[in-house]
């Protein structure tokens, strides 16, 4: 975790969002490591370029 | 055409109605809600002993744990070196899931609890040991092949696996929004939740893999989920417990409402993907403190943590012919199985412990049985029992939960001493299964055997049960020894000794030492049983007031404890406050149905606010659910069937088959005198002689030495039936109800009687004391009270000074009452103005 101050930022638990994914399944699950697996890609592009 | 009929089982581990309440009235778990609305919801009672596996095998079987074999939350590996978690091989029996696949219909298992190893039934088994994670390690252990059945399927949900770490600040902060104050360095509150909601997810994404993929018919799924986060965050719960630190309270009070609403939310995808054909039940194996009974320091035995369970979890089903919107009473357990096979139009195996909850249906069909499903020969797609197959050794990952949990110790260094403590509590939970079943020989046998144990076992708890089990068997003699056996081993039981104590103290008649005994428990540490303890203390004493107040205190710290309400519900009875105790006695059946004595009190109270109809179906029902044996119920049924035949006058000038005769009042009331005009009269009397006459009786005391002793034995009673006795008015209450009395009860003139008293042990009859005069003022009333609450019992009052002005009116008047045809000029001779002494 973090140590910024993050009190201000209250997350619901509400089907949206990252938790929403968990929740969602399955569908989720798939999405969500995918997500991971683009954002991390696009990053080392990034630092590629 | 009837649509083929398709079941989804939810389990949710240790969910409580007294947590979901409030969030269903808030809108915030709108899926179960949605369920409630379309279908029926109740309480679903648990077993003895509370231990997860063996009450979702219990679920699974429709059988008690003594016929399903599944004893505990660890075993012995077959070679008897080491242990594991319990697996599938213990199971003694088959399940749903196995009677399923001879069938011919598909299921599918996700995470039930054991379902390690895959039994190979036609679907999808995803076992308990799928979604298990290691604390320290950052991705999920690599899945054994026993894990997953098809074996087809293992990479494909495999891949479905996250580890705690791949657990987030986004999906931490909506349970903990306080997250950043966390101290990770020396707190390990954040990775034990983020091991939990992992491993949850886990079994939630192979649930929705394998119902978006599969054709089926049945599907179960289990949670872990509010269990595991009950037990590492219930203390943090508001309202905020004495020990807890403010700092850590701030942190973590929202997890377990956020934990709810979590899986409330799973429930929502889960159900957008069934359609609406699909009947639907969401359960609980039992619930979970959230008040005042939650307890921050855990006694140190195997277990312990369950002691935080309540008895009571949820049950909700919604689908095709299930009623709507109505709460239905009395589930357990074992009930589950049979309901489900009987949805399914499958016949109810006769070994079952458990019943179809026929309730539950807007028309109940009738129900099919077979002698046994574990009779029926066919394919069953068991697992073939393998003791050398490695995949069902030792299992690191569970063990390590099972330790953090508090449900087992951590294995000992000498594996050997681990088996046998296993094994030992494999035997214990046994025994108690046993007990919980009212098998007390069993049960006692197995328990005597393990006191025996030497250590490291420690015998303490099965001391204990040996205690309770005495109780149970009103064996106060060997309940003495248990209590100074435990005392002997030098352990602070505090509260469960003070009432062993009271208890013993009761049997021996010092009522009054065991109340102050409870009373200084009650002020060192003030809880709602033992408020009950004094409150049934004080009833008992006729302290009617003051057991009202110490049933409400048991009441503010448990009000939805049945007992409490209908031990409250009594006490209004005695204080002829019939409406109350009616109200009550409904809060108590609505807790338990299964409640004859609540269902009885529940009668007497509509009985004396003049609703003679709802009273008999009170009555009709606490004879039914303890049938042949609630006498008083089935006295007062018929009572009301004769009330109606005969309004006015009862049993007046009816002789009633084996009735009982009863001279009572108090010493000096005349009842000698009445006892020999009966017997002049020409009614057998059952004396024994043995208290010869005197001065104070010159004609004899018409004793019974048995009477005495009435409070601890009353199974001789039988012997008086069609006779006379002599019971003091004290002693009125301990008649067995079995049995239909008439009472003659003689009444003096109290002076008169302490007069008398006074003269016969040689005091000074002119010195009146007021304190017995109020006593016996405070008995006479009671006898009143009593009787109002007795349906199989008559009265009569006579006055003293009327046999010797009025006999002739007096002995018709008794034979009247006794519908006999006693010979009145006899009795009348008995009566001898002389002896008419001591007059006010």
């Amino acid at each position: 975790m973090p140590n910024n101050n993050t009190s201000d930022k209250k997350i619901e638990i509400t089907p949206k969002g990252s938790l929403g994914l968990l929740a969602y399944g399955d569908l989720g699950i798939i999405a969500w490591k995918k997500a991971i697996k683009n954002s991390k890609s696009t990053s080392r592009n990034d630092k590629k370029t | 055409m009837t649509k083929k009929p398709k079941v989804l089982l939810i389990g949710w581990d240790a969910a409580d109605w007294k947590l979901i309440g409030p969030l269903l009235a808030k809108g915030q778990m709108p899926s179960l809600k949605r369920l409630i609305d379309t279908g029926v919801y109740g309480n679903m009672s648990t077993l003895n002993p509370p231990y997860s596996p063996m009450l979702w095998t219990s679920v699974a079987t429709g059988k008690m744990p003594d016929k399903h074999g599944i004893l505990g939350f660890i075993e012995p590996t077959p070679d008897m070196k080491s242990i594991r978690p319990v697996t599938v091989s213990s199971r003694e029996t088959r399940a749903l899931w196995n009677i399923f696949h001879n069938q011919g219909l598909k299921s599918n298992l996700i995470s039930w609890w054991p379902s390690f190893p895959a039994e190979p039934i036609n679907g999808v088994v995803v076992t308990d040991k799928f979604q298990k994670l290691k604390k320290e390690q950052k991705h999920p252990p690599p899945l054994s092949e026993a894990s997953v059945w098809p074996k087809s399927i293992k990479d494909t949900l495999d891949a479905l696996r996250i580890g705690g770490s791949d657990i987030t600040e986004n999906h931490i902060l909506p349970f903990i929004p306080n997250a950043h104050r966390i101290d990770q360095k020396s707190s390990k509150f954040l990775m034990s939740f983020t091991k939990i909601l992992a491993e949850n997810v886990n079994t939630h994404a192979a649930a929705t893999h394998t119902l978006r993929t599969t054709n089926w018919d049945f599907t179960a799924i289990y949670y872990d989920l509010i269990d595991h986060m009950c037990h590492a965050f219930m203390k943090f719960h508001p309202p905020k417990l004495g020990g807890i630190p403010e700092h850590l309270f701030d942190i973590y009070n929202e997890v377990i409402l956020n934990t709810y609403k979590f899986q409330d939310m799973m429930l929502g995808r889960t159900l957008d993907l069934i359609d609406d054909d699909t009947t639907v039940i969401v359960m609980s194996d039992h619930g979970y403190e959230s008040g005042h009974k939650r307890i921050l320091k855990m006694p140190k035995y195997p277990a312990a943590p369950a002691l935080e369970h309540r008895q009571f979890g949820i049950f909700v089903a919604s689908g095709p012919g299930i009623k709507r919107n109505e709460k239905v009473f009395g589930l357990g357990l074992i009930d589950v199985t049979p309901t489900i096979l009987h949805m399914f139009n499958l016949p109810i195996g006769k070994d079952m412990d458990g019943k179809i909850a026929l309730d539950i249906f807007e028309t109940p069909k009738a129900p099919d049985y077979i002698d046994s499903w574990d009779l029926v020969k066919g394919d069953f797609g068991e697992a073939i029992k393998d003791p050398h197959n490695d995949d069902t050794r030792s299992d690191s990952a569970a063990l390590e939960q099972l330790i953090a949990l508090g449900y087992i110790e951590k294995p000992d260094e000498d594996l050997g001493v681990t088996v046998r403590k296993t094994q030992c509590d494999i035997k214990h939970n046994l025994a108690r299964v046993y007990k919980g079943k009212k098998d007390y020989a069993q049960a006692k046998q197995l328990l005597l055997e393990l006191v025996e144990e030497k250590p490291p076992v420690d015998v303490i708890p099965y001391y204990l049960d040996l205690l309770s089990l005495s109780f149970s068997e009103n064996d106060y003699e060997n309940a003495e020894y248990y209590l100074n056996e435990l005392k002997q081993r030098n352990t602070s039981f505090e509260i469960n000794t003070y009432f062993s104590e009271a208890k013993i103290l009761i049997h021996k008649g010092q009522t009054n030492a065991a109340l102050q005994m409870l009373k200084r428990a009650k002020d060192n540490s003030p809880n709602g049983e033992v408020w009950f303890e004094i409150g049934k203390i004080e009833l008992q004493l006729e302290l009617y007031l003051r057991a009202q107040y110490a049933f409400e205190q048991a009441l503010s710290f448990e009000i939805d404890n049945a007992r409490y309400q209908h031990a409250l519900a009594k006490t209004f009875l005695h204080l002829a406050n019939y409406e109350t105790a009616a109200d009550h006695a409904l809060t108590a059946i609505e807790l338990i149905k299964y409640f004859p004595e609540a269902h009885y009190t529940l009668g007497v109270a509509l009985e004396k606010l003049g609703h003679e109809e709802a009273a008999k179906n009170a009555y009709e029902m606490a004879a039914k659910l303890k049938p042949k044996t609630h006498y008083r119920a089935e006295k007062a049924l018929e009572n009301i069937r004769n009330l109606k035949a005969n309004l006015n006058n009862k049993y007046d000038g009816v002789y009633v088959k084996n009735q009982i005769t009863i001279v009572s009042g108090l010493p000096r009331s005349g009842t000698s005198l009445m006892m020999q005009m009966l017997d002049k009269g020409g009614l057998e009397i059952l004396t024994d002689h043995k208290r010869k006459a005197d001065t104070s009786n010159p004609k004899g005391y018409y004793e019974y030495e048995p009477v005495m002793t009435i409070h601890k034995d009353n199974q001789w009673l039988h012997k008086a039936q069609d006779k006379g006795l002599k019971v003091v008015a004290p002693l009125l209450k301990h008649l067995d109800p079995k049995y239909r009395y008439k009472i003659i009860f003689m009444n003096r003139d109290l002076t008169e009687i302490i007069k008398s008293q006074q003269t016969m042990i040689g005091k000074n009859k002119d010195i009146l004391p007021v304190s017995l005069l109020e006593a016996y003022q405070k008995q006479l009333t009671n006898v009143d009270t009593w009787k109002a609450n007795e349906p199989n019992v008559e009265l009569l009052y006579v006055n003293y000074s009327d046999l010797f002005n009025n006999a002739s009116d007096i002995t018709k008047h008794i034979n009247t009452f006794l519908g006999t045809s006693l010979n009145t000029a006899n009795m009348m001779a008995t009566i001898d103005p002389k002896l008419y002494r001591n007059k006010s």
